[in-house]
């Protein structure tokens, strides 16, 4: 009789367990919701109007010949749409982020617009041959490979959620940043998980970046 | 008789078409064929600031040979962020820029064809960290675009092994689980170019590496690390001293860039020493070595000697 209590509690705790890891909601929406929380002058750019301008720069400067309003599919319009708004008002952690996700629907083969937008986000935080400042691209992508490096041990579930935390902390994305930490929380990492992702957040700290002037 | 002449129409036509299309591409104007960073708008994560990189840079090291794109008449100019500067005005209204250059090597007003040498490459201007080639194309004269796909042999990314390529937060789909935990940077594509990636596709699940296959061109970043101590002393020294215009263009430059260039002497004097050092503490060990051989060799007779002697006292006592 034990045992089949035993046994039962065990069962109702994986149930739980499985339910409460399932339950997490995904990194897009984690992403939005933190930065509708965002004071409004920091998003200042409407969604409309950042739409509008990502579509115009992606087809004067990229040769697009597709646009975000006329994706067909739902979903990665609305993934279009959030990254647009978000990268074109100065988030590009959290912005790309949402593209990094669209590239991985099988519907993104179909989508006319989505390889122009992966192809912006792609060089966005690239550095050139220009870049020669200490505190400029060159030096964040060295220390963002350090840190995507550091969080390799992570297991799939919580790479995306510790990235976003750790890379935001780094390009100074506080959406990314705080999305990053409420997808992790959701996520229930593990004590030693828990350790890698701080220890790869004090890499940054001891980097000594400056912080964003003007913010 | 009207058969021959329409067959040789369509020759005709097939030919010009041919050519024409020939024509269209341009030649890659680097000997190296090899891009270190690549057109698009870049945002400083410091200054908060956009940038577009209106071309694409190519590895060239001082005084590479540099060739003409495509045909069409030379203009030179400086400018202190690009440094010595040629632009091609092309017979169609292209018109391309070859920027950071040591020298032209036509005379503005020669009208050039692709692959003709026009110019050595080499590192001037504020804008340049290293030695490169930065090109840009403007189809119609007026609005850049990205040169990448106009070229006839389509060029090689530089690896990305050590640096991180493109976007920091991998592509993954982090609800199904489908993540790559390599730890690089996203798998980048694509249409045959994409050999400069890090290759993080190759332990990516199915679904992402479906997804991510049919991408355009992505950006694979440029670094210095690269560089070898000597190519470092000659980049930096033949930037200064085996360029005529530097002193004209240190004179135009505002506080900023000089104090910019103050530090990088500086730095540069510092490295210097550093490396003097190196080299006189091998000089030393070695004397010391030498010295220490020497003495070895001196003192071990003595010793024998002083042994032999304290031996013979020993034995007199004795007696």
């Amino acid at each position: 009789m034990t045992k089949k209590a035993i046994s039962g509690l065990c069962l109702a705790f994986s149930i739980f367990c499985v339910h409460a890891v399932s339950a997490a909601e995904p990194i897009d929406v984690v992403i939005y919701k933190q930065a509708t929380t965002q004071p409004q002058q920091h998003l200042d750019q409407s969604k409309e109007n950042s739409v509008l301008n990502m579509d115009r720069m992606l087809k004067e400067q990229y040769g697009s010949i597709g646009q975000i309003g006329s994706e067909s599919d739902p979903y990665l319009k609305d993934l279009y749409e959030k990254s647009a708004w978000l990268l074109l008002n100065g988030y590009p952690i959290s912005g790309g982020t949402m593209i990094q996700i669209a590239r991985t629907k099988p519907a993104f083969k179909q989508s006319l617009i989505g390889p122009y937008l992966v192809r912006f986000v792609d060089t966005l935080l690239a550095p050139t041959e220009d870049d020669g400042d200490e505190f400029g691209l060159l030096k964040h992508s060295q220390i963002a490979k350090r840190v995507l490096t550091g969080l390799a041990p992570l297991p799939n579930r919580l790479q995306m959620p510790a990235q976003l935390h750790v890379i935001g902390k780094l390009y100074h994305d506080e959406i990314a940043y705080q999305a990053g930490l409420t997808a992790l929380k959701a996520r229930t990492p593990s004590e030693a998980e828990w350790s890698v992702v701080k220890h790869q957040l004090d890499v940054v700290k001891q980097a000594g970046l400056p912080d964003p002037i003007g913010q | 008789m009207k058969k021959k002449l329409l067959s040789q129409l369509l020759f005709g036509l097939v030919l010009a078409s041919a050519l024409s299309d020939a024509n269209a591409c341009l030649t890659t104007p680097a000997p190296s064929n090899i891009l270190t960073s690549l057109y698009g708008w870049r945002f400083h994560p410091v200054y908060h600031r956009w940038r577009l990189h209106k071309g694409d840079d190519f590895r060239a090291s001082i005084g590479t040979t540099v060739v003409a794109s495509h045909s069409g008449t030379v203009q030179t100019g400086y400018s202190a962020s690009g440094g010595n500067e040629l632009r091609i005005i092309g017979d169609d209204g292209m018109v391309t820029r070859y920027l950071h250059l040591s020298r032209a090597s036509v005379s503005p007003g020669t009208h050039v064809s692709a692959g003709d040498a026009v110019a050595l490459s080499g590192n001037t201007g504020e804008a340049s960290a290293a030695a490169h080639l930065h090109f840009e194309a403007y189809p119609n004269g007026s609005s850049v675009t990205n040169p990448e796909p106009l070229f006839c042999n389509a060029p090689t990314r530089k690896s990305g092994a050590d640096t991180v390529n493109g976007f920091p937060i991998l592509a993954c789909d982090p609800d199904n689980g489908q993540c790559d935990t390599s730890g690089g940077p996203p798998a980048t594509s694509s249409s045959g170019s994409s050999s400069g990636s890090t290759g993080n596709s190759g332990s990516t699940s199915g679904s992402t590496t479906a997804a991510v296959t049919d991408v355009p061109p992505a950006p694979t970043i440029s670094s210095f690390d690269d560089m070898s101590t000597n190519e470092i002393f000659v980049t930096e020294v033949t930037k200064r001293f085996s360029n005529p215009d530097w002193y004209q263009q240190e004179s135009t430059m505002s506080t900023v860039p000089l104090i910019i260039e103050y530090a990088h002497m500086k730095a540069l004097q510092q490295y210097i020493q550093f490396h003097k050092s190196l080299a006189h503490e091998r000089v030393e060990t070695l004397l010391a070595a030498k010295l220490a051989k020497k003495v070895k060799r001196d003192i071990t007779p003595r010793l024998e000697r002083q042994r032999m002697v304290a031996s013979k006292a020993g034995s007199g006592d004795s007696n």
